[in-house]
């Protein structure tokens, strides 16, 4: 097993040095301690290779530069999914005096940031489902409910979710809304990449409406080339980074800015590997426990019936001697 | 009161089986009588919590979660979570250690702790499954996970499996109390017979679930702070729940003798103090081993500068202040023999956990969000609704020591 | 059109001279008021207008993809001659993204090289078409005139910047 080195980075303020850790030799050496609960702790954690799988799944570029916060992606989404009218049109500015996160009938929304250093517009950051590659969300549903389908989409069944909101919870991008507002047919809200949509061989309703060429649509690999290339032609504008790229695992939605990500609400403290490799050691552990559990304790039972025993006869041997 | 409650029925057949049943119901006192009894402070109070709190739950079913929640999408989870599962599940440790103790260890005076620690943990999962119902989108389809649709990559699946197996296993485990009373020596037996068998599949479901909920956190280490946050919150979470399980046996078994102590035996009563004095012992000594666990978890990901921090300082709070101020008591409690020190170091410690479960799924769960500290204090109708169910676990709790040998040996059979 | 040359060496006997001078004046009316009248057509037709700089066209009316926004007109003269430092600028044929292949818009052949790009210019939408998931470096029409334009004009003013300053230069809303 290789030794797995993962670098994380923190940018909320609370930490500020990125930190390598070898996970394997600290923990293993530690693992000693303590006895038979630390079996198959992390230990058996290790950096899931990239998705091999699927190499023709499509991806979305973003590129934050081109973006004019037009919101013509928020208003063809809506359209596209028959959403409820919202509160304030999509020609109204003032949403973009709020942060907001999509919501029971918006699967996407956009953000305006200002220019970090003063100078420069304002930035605006569309968000909405970023369909990893190996999502938290599917990770944590017990019911199955979400699946990563071959074109790429993050794909939730409503008829198996039952409403438990770890997905919620799990979301490294707090993207997962809920419908709470319903009494009887609660579920989860999010981007579906319009998935009936691209297996037509159409595009979705956001990129095909944003005019700005903010939204590119096409397979990932491609994307990723075309990200770089964008970036080696003008390197003034982009940031040397292609957001998703690697971010949790990689996600098919990939970003490009031209002021760091973090000062556009993206998070900045994921690692590379995908959520799953945090749970996959103690999952490990679960048939370890099974098996070696019952065997162990059923044999100290055992050596407590037996000393049980040897006392009692004992006490007899007295009784009768005396 | 009279106990006749536990006197055969004379020819008993099945018409009289009704009225021996009532009977039994209302142990032994004619209807005026047990109705009379009922009319006390307590149950005036809790009379008015439930008027209050059940229709808050009806209405929670009738139009939706977003009535009694904050129907937030970026904090899922709120106290019925936070503090019926999280907190619930390792107060309810109780039964699988006390069971442990006495039948695998082979802790033989510690006997009239058994029932009463498997009953807590009984009634412990059984409300966490009744807060689960409530919290969930869809509590119709609970039994997904189970039969539907595997989920096998999530830890809540096993969880799920794991919770659902647990509260059939200890509702076997306390089942010779409950045909005890029902008077059915055979169906006794067969109960006793599977205890060994059910005690370490208890061992093995509760280590895995107990950490199975800290492993839940495992997936969303952005979003948890870094100080709560460890890659052993399995075997923190495990740890914790096997020191506050025998904490709680000594605050229940405190409470019982003091609020049902006509329910008590004199062997329960008697042994009381020094059992208590024991499981002071081995309880803190579990509580330091947590501490040392703590302190690595911290060294870890080298966190010592994050204590400098608000966060940091409430992390220093729950540390010190309710896993080593207990322990101490504790240690200092068993060290004099001063049962009085040993019942407040335990209380220390139960709500020290109570307060460590809603730390990582509160607290420090979505830290970095603008207006956290605001968005957590929770609604009013999570609030109704946690007075409600907590009522309803003491009046049920009270309902069955009352008349079932919990903290007492039933006359007539072979105890244990 | 230059006026008509006179074509010297022309002159006849004096009485079949002044027939013929008849018909030579009327001939020059005519082609005078034709090509006055052309003149003054092209003139007033702004679509086909011509720029005399450039050749291009003076204005054009981009109405195609009309959505929330009327067309926008697009003074092609002013930028071609003022503002481009060449048709290259937007018409990027062969330059940036010349990753094309020839044969996209010429024909094989030699001989029709050159005639085979309609008016040297190929129209936008000919590359620009449908969008093809599978070049997504080449965007469809709407996103290729917002990007061309853009390359200049998100560095003047607010435009490409918030979603008012659609408005400011190019678009009016449709009512």
């Amino acid at each position: 097993m290789a030794d797995k080195q993962t670098t994380i980075n923190a940018g909320d303020g609370d930490r500020s040095a990125s930190q390598t850790i070898s996970r394997r030799r600290f923990l293993c050496g530690t693992a000693a301690f303590g006895g038979a609960t630390l079996v198959g702790a992390p230990c058996t954690a290790e950096a899931t290779p990239d998705l091999e799988g699927w190499p023709d799944r499509f991806g979305m570029l973003t590129d934050l530069t081109a973006c004019v916060g037009c919101r013509s992606c928020e208003r063809a989404c809506n359209a596209e999914n028959k959403l409820p009218a919202p509160e304030q049109p999509f020609d109204d500015p003032s949403v973009f005096e709020q942060t907001r996160r999509p919501t029971s009938s918006a699967y996407t929304v956009v953000n305006r940031y200002q220019s970090p250093d003063g100078k420069g517009g304002p930035v605006y950051r569309k968000l909405q489902c970023n369909h990893c590659n190996e999502p938290a969300c599917a990770t944590a549903c017990p019911a199955r409910a979400y699946r990563k389908t071959p074109e790429g989409a993050v794909a939730y069944d409503e008829d198996l979710c039952f409403g438990c909101r770890y997905c919620m919870a799990a979301c490294p991008f707090n993207v997962p809304a809920y419908s709470y507002e319903s009494a009887f047919e609660p579920k989860i809200v999010k981007c579906t990449f319009c998935y009936p949509r691209i297996k037509q061989g159409l595009i979705p309703a956001c990129a095909e409406a944003c005019p700005a060429g903010a939204l590119t649509f096409g397979k990932r690999s491609d994307l990723i080339k075309l990200a770089r290339n964008k970036i080696e032609n003008a390197p003034d504008r982009y940031i040397d980074h292609i957001y998703g790229e690697q971010e949790a695992g990689g996600t098919s939605w990939m970003y490009l800015s031209g002021v760091p990500f973090g000062d556009v609400g993206f998070p900045t403290n994921l690692g590379k590997e995908p959520m799953i490799d945090h749970t996959k050691g103690f999952l490990a552990a679960v048939p370890t426990v099974l098996v070696v559990w019952p065997a162990l304790f059923g044999m100290a039972y055992s050596a407590l019936k037996h000393r049980e025993e040897a006392v009692s006869k004992e006490n007899e041997k007295e009784k009768n001697r005396g | 009161m009279a106990n006749q409650a536990y006197a055969l029925p004379a020819g008993a057949d099945s018409e009289s089986f009704r009225s021996w049943f009532m009977n039994k119901l209302r142990m032994g006192m004619s209807w005026q009588d047990y109705g009379r009894s009922l009319v006390t402070p307590f149950n005036i109070v809790a009379a008015l919590v439930l008027m209050v709190g059940l229709p808050v739950i009806v209405s929670r079913f009738m139009y939706g979660l977003g009535t009694v929640t904050h129907a937030s999408n970026d904090y899922p989870w709120g106290l019925f979570l936070g503090w019926g599962l999280f907190g619930g599940v390792p107060l309810s440790a109780t039964g699988f250690v006390m069971a442990t103790a006495y039948y695998i260890f082979g802790f033989r005076r510690y006997a009239p702790m058994v029932r009463i620690g498997i009953l807590t943990g009984f009634l412990g999962y059984l409300f966490a499954v009744l807060y689960l119902l409530i919290d969930l989108g869809r509590p119709w389809r609970i039994y997904f996970p189970m039969t539907i649709s595997f989920g096998t990559a999530s830890v809540l699946f096993l969880v799920a499996w794991h919770v659902a197996l647990y509260l059939t296993v200890q509702l076997l485990e306390f089942s010779p109390a409950i045909f005890e009373w029902l008077n059915s020596e055979r169906t006794r037996g067969w109960a006793k017979k599977i205890t060994i068998g059910m005690t370490i599949a208890g061992i093995m479901l509760s280590t895995l679930h107990q950490s199975a909920l800290g492993a839940m956190f495992l997936l969303m280490p952005g979003r948890v702070h870094p100080l709560w946050w460890s890659p052993y919150l399995p075997q923190l979470f495990l740890a914790s729940s096997v020191y506050v399980a025998m904490a709680m046996v000594i605050v229940v078994s405190t409470l019982a003798a003091r609020f049902l102590r006509e329910r008590c035996d004199e062997v329960f009563l008697g042994r009381l103090d020094e059992l208590t004095i024991g499981l002071a012992k081995a309880c803190s000594i579990a509580m330091y081993v947590y501490l040392v666990m703590k302190i690595i978890s911290v060294v870890h990901d080298a966190e010592w500068a994050l204590l400098a921090t608000p966060y940091g300082y409430w992390f220093l709070v729950e540390v010190l202040g309710f896993v080593l101020l207990p322990a101490l008591v504790l240690t200092a409690g068993f060290k004099a023999s001063r049962v009085g020190v040993v019942r407040f170091g335990a209380v220390l410690a139960v709500i020290g956990v109570l307060v460590n479960r809603l730390n990582v799924s509160t607290v420090a769960l979505n830290y970095n969000l603008p207006d956290h500290l605001h968005h957590i204090i929770p609604p009013r109708g999570e609030l109704i609704i946690v007075a409600t169910l907590t009522v309803l676990h003491i009046l049920i709790f009270r309902w069955i020591v009352n008349r079932m040998a919990v903290t007492r040996e039933p006359p007539g059979f072979k105890e244990h | 059109m230059p006026p008509y040359a006179h074509t010297a060496g022309n002159e006849g006997t004096a009485g079949k001279d002044q027939e013929q001078e008849t018909m030579t004046m009327n001939r020059i009316a005519l082609i005078l008021t034709a090509s006055t009248l052309t003149f003054l057509v092209a003139a007033i037709s702004p679509a086909k207008a011509q720029d005399p700089e450039t050749g291009g066209p003076a204005t054009i009316q981009i109405d195609r993809l009309v959505g929330l926004y009327g067309p926008v007109t697009f003074d092609h003269a002013k930028h071609a001659t003022r503002y481009a430092e060449g048709c290259g600028d937007c018409h990027h044929q062969h330059s940036a993204y010349d990753e094309n292949p020839c044969k996209r818009c010429h024909a094989i052949d030699a001989a029709q090289f050159k005639a085979s790009v309609k008016r040297n210019f190929t129209a936008c939408s000919k590359c620009h078409g449908d969008y093809d998931v599978e070049a997504p470096e080449v965007p469809d029409l709407k996103v290729a005139y917002h990007e061309v334009c853009f390359s200049c004009h998100r560095k003047i003013g607010d435009v490409g910047t918030t979603p008012a300053s659609c408005e400011q230069l190019c678009h009016v809303k449709k009512e």
